[in-house]
């Protein structure tokens, strides 16, 4: 079963995945995350099916999902309505799709974006369905920003495991039956403004790591002045793994100037000296 | 004439055993090794314990300066990293020329624990180094260790020189045979072991937490227990990724170290993994590598039900 209180530890720049075990859960999970978007004045968007019974669900618990509809804090609408309405799955247009609402909360004066997508249709034979885990890993570059948050829901009974775990790991974070609701989400990764680069919290292990290398890769191209060299702030990050440190070495010395790794903890160094891209420079 | 596993290294690699008896047979031929090396423009690098170094330094004094000296008690107190971390490295700094190296792996004092490692050590210097121009002496004190180290000494250096005479070893053999020899089942785990099973990715943060703890309350210094729990993670990796199942975890102290074992049921085809660098693009094949540049000493012993991998950090 997973913890309601695992749901509430997700903030805005999250992008986590939800594997659930049974309706219940799922709709209990769903309920949690709309709420607290409600209360921290989000925009809400959820796609999946099912909306009568997340209203119902939100109604038992106090909130009026109606009433958050009509005021348009809160969308929900099939994915076959949306983006997949062409009969098929486009993952760089659904990318630009979240841009695109993204710009829009940020335009109504939202102080965020609050995303909520019901992955079932992935488990059926849909043209570019086979694209999963790069869209996935790709909608990281979003988030990344900030200023939207999304999950993604997972039907443990849909998927084979070795799907699952590719998908998972396009993901910063994941949420399952017996997650440690203290070590959600796992890791976060948030680009920053002053200095230009990116801040890894927590956790970058082989759970992420599709999607840190994502992220790492498309650095450059994700920050608006790239002409200064970007740090890479690993202060708040508690764990690095060997692959992990090949990532951030090998794209902090790709292109010029190249990137600065900071705040990394001297085992942290040694892996990314044993990384062995000379190029990479560690301040403490 | 059949071409013998000897004969092709020679051809290339020059791996030979010392056996010395005293300081004065010591000087006079790993000082002669070194300074013919220097005279045909041969990059250099001495390794070998404190006390050897420090009147290696005296005897060399005079051309130090093209000499890169070691102390092997440091860089190599975990033999599996002197491969990769010292000889592969060196050679790979200096790719157009020969290298020679006077490498001291085994000492008296090296403990009993860290021994097979050291022969399995000195048995793949043969097949890594096979292909490469390079000339490495090894010297033994014959002196002080005992009959079964010098017969190792024999089985996994093509030749060797006692008393002034050098001579093929008729006791070498494949390499990979002697190395297999040392592949023996790890003593038991205590029972007194604190012990965690794990499977799938979403168990590994549990097993970092576990090893911290437990390293923790061991008395593992800070740095020490980071580098103990991402060399436990690589080979938790390594389960999930090349085994269908899961592995277990054991933690526990013994005087002086503390000691993690990682249990699964994979098996381990490839004598060298571990100790050669893939390269720089490879996606895989770094684990053991890490863990062996992280910890004071790896035990494998690998067989068809499953390969335990015993990681010692030496206690502060």
């Amino acid at each position: 079963m997973i913890e309601v209180s695992a749901i509430d530890r997700l903030r805005l720049g999250d992008h986590a995945c939800v594997v659930f075990d049974d309706d219940a859960t799922r709709l209990r999970s769903l309920a949690t995350y709309i709420r607290a978007g409600l209360r921290e004045r989000h925009r809400i968007l959820y796609f999946g099916g099912g909306a009568e019974e997340i209203e119902a669900e939100l109604a038992a618990q106090g909130t009026d999902a109606r009433r958050a509809i009509a005021d348009g804090h809160l969308r929900m609408s099939a994915p076959e309505d949306s983006y997949l309405a062409s009969g098929s799955f486009d993952p760089q247009a659904t990318v630009d799709g979240w841009r695109y609402e993204s710009d829009r909360a940020r335009d109504a004066g939202y102080t965020g974006l609050r995303a909520v997508g019901d992955m079932s249709w992935a488990s059926r034979p849909l043209p570019g369905a086979d694209r999963l885990t790069w869209y996935e890993a790709q909608v990281n570059r979003v988030f990344a920003d900030g200023f939207a948050m999304a999950i993604c829901l997972y039907d443990r009974r849909l998927f084979t495991d070795a799907a699952l775990r590719g998908i998972c790991e396009s993901h910063p974070a994941t949420v399952a039956a017996g997650s440690d609701p203290r070590t959600v989400p796992l890791l976060r990764a948030v680009r920053t403004v002053d200095p230009p680069g990116i801040r890894l919290e927590g956790e970058a292990d082989l759970s992420n790591r599709g999607a840190l290398q994502t992220l790492m890769d498309h650095l450059r191209e994700d920050s608006p002045d790239r002409s200064q060299p970007l740090v890479v702030d690993l202060s708040g990050l508690r764990f690095l793994d060997g692959a992990a440190a090949r990532t951030l070495s090998t794209a902090a010395a790709a292109g010029l100037p190249p990137m600065t790794v900071v705040g990394a903890s001297p085992s942290m160094r040694t892996l990314l000296a044993f990384a062995g891209e000379p190029r990479t420079v560690t301040a403490p | 004439m059949t071409l013998t596993a000897a004969a092709v290294d020679a051809a290339v690699l020059d791996h030979s055993g010392l056996l010395y008896h005293d300081q004065h047979e010591y000087l006079h031929f790993t000082t002669a090794f070194v300074r013919s090396a220097l005279a045909t423009g041969d990059a250099v690098l001495v390794a070998v314990p404190g006390p050897n170094l420090a009147l290696l330094r005296d005897a060399l004094a005079d051309v130090s300066a093209q000499v890169r000296f070691t102390d092997m008690a440091v860089a190599g107190r975990n033999p599996g990293r002197i491969i990769p971390g010292l000889l592969l490295s060196f050679s790979t700094e200096h790719a157009a020329r020969r290298i020679t190296v006077v490498s001291e792996s085994v000492w008296p004092g090296r403990c009993p624990v860290e021994y097979p490692a050291c022969a399995m050590h000195e048995a793949l210097i043969n097949p890594v180094f096979r292909m490469r121009n390079a000339a490495m002496l090894c010297p033994y004190d014959a002196a002080n260790l005992d009959s079964g180290r010098l017969h190792d000494a024999w089985r996994t250096h093509p030749a060797v020189t006692e008393r002034g005479d050098r001579r093929p070893s008729p006791r070498y053999g494949d390499p990979f045979l002697t190395a297999a020899a040392v592949n023996l089942p790890l003593p038991p785990v205590p029972s007194t072991a604190a012990g965690l099973s794990y499977a799938g990715m979403s168990s590994l943060t549990r097993v970092r937490r576990f090893v911290t703890a437990h390293a923790t309350a061991g008395g593992l210094g800070d740095v020490a227990i980071d580098d103990l729990v991402i060399a436990v993670n690589e080979l938790v990796d390594n389960t999930i990724e090349h085994t269908d199942g899961g592995g277990r975890v054991s933690i526990w102290t013994e005087p002086g170290r503390l000691i993690c074992q990682v249990s699964d049921s994979g098996v381990l085809t490839d004598p060298l993994a571990g100790r050669i660098p893939p390269p720089g693009d490879a996606e895989g094949g770094r684990g053991l590598l890490l863990a062996h540049q992280l910890c004071d000493l790896v035990r494998i012993h690998t067989a068809a039900e499953g390969t335990s991998v015993r990681l010692h950090a030496n206690l502060p």
